[in-house]
């Protein structure tokens, strides 16, 4: 007769594990556990506790290396000293570092929307790759209000949590197993929402038609990307450098009517067209920058010209002088057409000024 | 005509000349850093000396582009050339995952423009999730959500909805099945239930006239009647709802669709209805042709 041992999940072997065993022979009163390298067949632990149940904790002094792949052999001895036999076939277990396994939420983090996207971290020291993920949301009394359910989509660890009431709490929990079973599990993370108002602006409206008992929806999307003329080298992230490239704003992007635009931007080519805008057809705009010393411009100055092309005839406006910005400042250019007059500003801001 | 120049704006015209205010199609930048770009058809004047361009996209915001290692000048992070189809997706309370109640494929910017109107809503709160799906997955959500309400029963197709406000009626009765069967030598019955059915059936009854906002049509009622009538036998499963929360898929499974009348333009109409689908379950939904998406079954 032998103990019979139960399947062996993954485990750190710098923190141990508990293996259980059927056995159904004398009462118990020690245990001994061998543990073989799966590859050379070298007995790599061999020791013997006294427990009186169907369980032995392997420390976690094992010397088993994280890593390993490994095969247990568990025997039994009774109180007169007799052991049993091992099994024949050993049962098959891998060790691995604890996998680093967190949610972008920490235990008392305050969220400032209503909707959510939750991020998932997920990294092993051994490469055992993550087989699937689930993420709940829970009330403040524990009750399952969101689930993400199993995710096997690894390549992205987010989920949306939506719904989320101002001034209350609420647990986030995530789940999941490792393509070797190795169980992972964040724990209850509490956390708060808190946020002052509503977005007024949001990209999809709703209007409660209770006339119809319908609501209605629409979107207010604005899907808009500007067309290089060669690819545009990015500064700090956030600046595109286009002195000697341009970039063309077209499909989805159109202005009926009055407007206002601003621009910011700095080292502008002298004598070189930054902005134009048309109609899609002949009218046209176009901005220029210029320098220069002009008779009311009490010295070496900066401006801007625009020429609006209609139907051959040019209407021609000059900004504002301004002084040449520092190396930390940018230009403003403010322009506002009514009806059909444009009104033209520059500043200089600090670049820091910007978000 | 003046020496062969003409006042109206022409080449040869003496006056300097407006500019057009036609429509702006296109902006081009060029040569020179730039670090934001901003257009709004809600002017500022050009007076105001510490102008600062909005963080928050409004209603009124046509473009503003920060350059921050992209392009994008809209308020979404993707273009209809990357993006397959766009889905609306629903949760209501009690519902754990947001479910895809539409479906459209992208072809051209003009698709991301959604318009819809949702009748198979309950009362209470209702999410809404604008999804679009890139290569196959589900980006990121754009979500809002909305207090549903209204005040009175309402029966629904997709597209079309009436409402039940005078003298409605609804009597309903939730059926199983069970048996009862009494044994020798015990005490009490064996209560059986047998399979899994449990559904409503119910009455209905209503005037129907039609409420404008010049007020009830009771002159043209029995038109509106004759419309509804046509409604109730095509044979097609109805929504009906009632202002409490109740949501019920129900076809209309009485032989006769019967009239009372006390007066020729107050006429109480009655039919029968029973539960066929669950109103929750996009697939009875998709099955019973309400929704075109069959994605979350």
């Amino acid at each position: 007769m032998h103990a019979i041992i139960h399947p062996i999940e993954p485990f750190d072997s710098s923190i141990g594990t508990n293996i259980n065993f059927t056995w159904q022979g004398n009462q118990i009163f020690k245990v001994r556990c061998l543990i073989k390298d799966n590859s050379t067949g070298d007995v790599v632990y061999d020791q013997t506790i006294s427990t009186m149940k169907q369980s032995y904790l392997l420390p976690p002094d094992s010397t088993l290396k994280n890593g390993g792949y490994y095969i247990a052999y568990l025997s039994v001895i009774d109180v007169d000293g007799v052991e049993s036999s091992f099994s024949n076939i050993g049962t098959p277990f891998y060790c691995y570092q604890t996998p680093k396994f967190h949610l972008s939420i920490k235990p008392g983090d305050v969220i400032k929307t209503s909707a959510y996207q939750t991020e998932l971290t997920y990294a092993q020291a051994e490469n055992e790759l993550l087989d699937y993920y689930s993420i709940t949301l829970y009330t403040y009394q524990k009750t399952e209000l969101l689930t993400s359910g199993n995710l096997y989509n690894t390549d992205s660890l987010t989920y949306l949590i939506s719904g989320l009431e101002n001034a209350k709490q609420y647990y986030i929990r995530a789940t999941g197993k490792t393509l070797h079973n190795m169980t992972l599990d964040t724990g209850y993370i509490l956390f708060t929402v808190s946020y002052t108002e509503a977005q007024i602006f949001n990209p999809l409206e709703l209007n409660n038609r209770a006339e119809l008992g319908a609501i209605e929806i629409k979107s207010n999307i604005t899907s808009t990307v500007g067309i290089p003329e060669k690819e545009v080298t990015y500064i700090d992230h956030q600046f595109a450098d286009l002195r000697s490239n341009s970039v063309t704003y077209d499909i989805g992007f159109e202005v009926k009517g009055d407007f206002t635009k601003a621009f910011l931007f700095y080292k502008p080519v002298r004598n070189a067209r930054i902005i134009r805008f048309t109609d899609g057809g002949k009218h046209y705009v176009n901005i220029f920058y210029r320098e220069g010393t002009l008779s009311d411009s009490n010295g070496e100055k900066a401006f801007f010209e625009l020429q609006a092309e209609t139907s051959g005839v040019k209407y021609i406006l000059f900004s504002n002088y301004v002084t040449f910005p520092d190396t930390n400042q940018q230009f403003l250019l403010h322009l506002n057409r009514i009806g059909n007059a444009y009104e033209i500003n520059a500043s200089v801001v600090n670049q820091t000024e910007r978000r | 005509m003046f020496l062969g120049s003409s006042f109206a704006s022409s080449k040869e015209s003496l006056t300097s000349s407006f500019a057009s205010s036609s429509d702006v199609a296109d902006l081009t930048i060029a040569n020179a850093v730039f670090d934001e770009i901003y257009s709004t058809v809600n002017l500022t004047p050009i007076t105001e000396t510490d102008f600062k361009i909005p963080a928050i996209w409004g209603f009124d915001t046509r473009l503003h582009a920060l350059f921050q290692d992209n392009l994008y000048g809209g308020n979404v992070s993707f273009t209809e050339s990357i993006v397959e189809s766009i889905r609306i997706k629903k949760k209501v309370n009690g519902d754990k995952k947001f479910k895809t109640i539409y479906e459209k494929s992208i072809t051209s910017n003009e698709d991301f423009e959604i318009e819809l109107m949702d009748y198979y809503e309950p009362v209470g709160t209702v999410e809404y999730a604008y999804v679009p799906v890139i290569s196959g997955g589900e980006n990121s959500y754009i979500t809002n959500r909305i207090e549903s309400f209204f005040d009175s029963y309402f029966i629904c197709e997709k597209d079309i909805s009436y409402p039940m406000i005078l003298d409605t009626g609804f009597e309903k009765k939730l059926t199983q099945k069970t048996s009862l069967i009494e044994l020798l030598g015990r005490e009490k019955p064996v209560i059986l239930k047998g399979g899994r059915v449990r559904y409503y059936t119910g009455d209905v009854s209503c005037t129907f006239i039609e409420l404008t906002k010049d007020g009830w049509q009771t002159h043209t009622s029995w038109d509106y009647r004759n419309g509804i009538y046509n409604f109730l036998t095509n044979g097609k499963p109805k929504i009906l709802k009632d202002y409490f929360g109740n949501i019920y898929m129900v076809a209309v499974t009485s032989g006769d669709i019967s009239e009372e009348s006390d007066h020729y333009e107050h006429v109480n109409t009655k039919f029968s209805v029973t539960e066929c689908g669950s109103a929750y379950d996009p697939g009875d939904l998709y099955d019973n042709g309400f929704i075109n998406a069959d994605i979350d079954r």
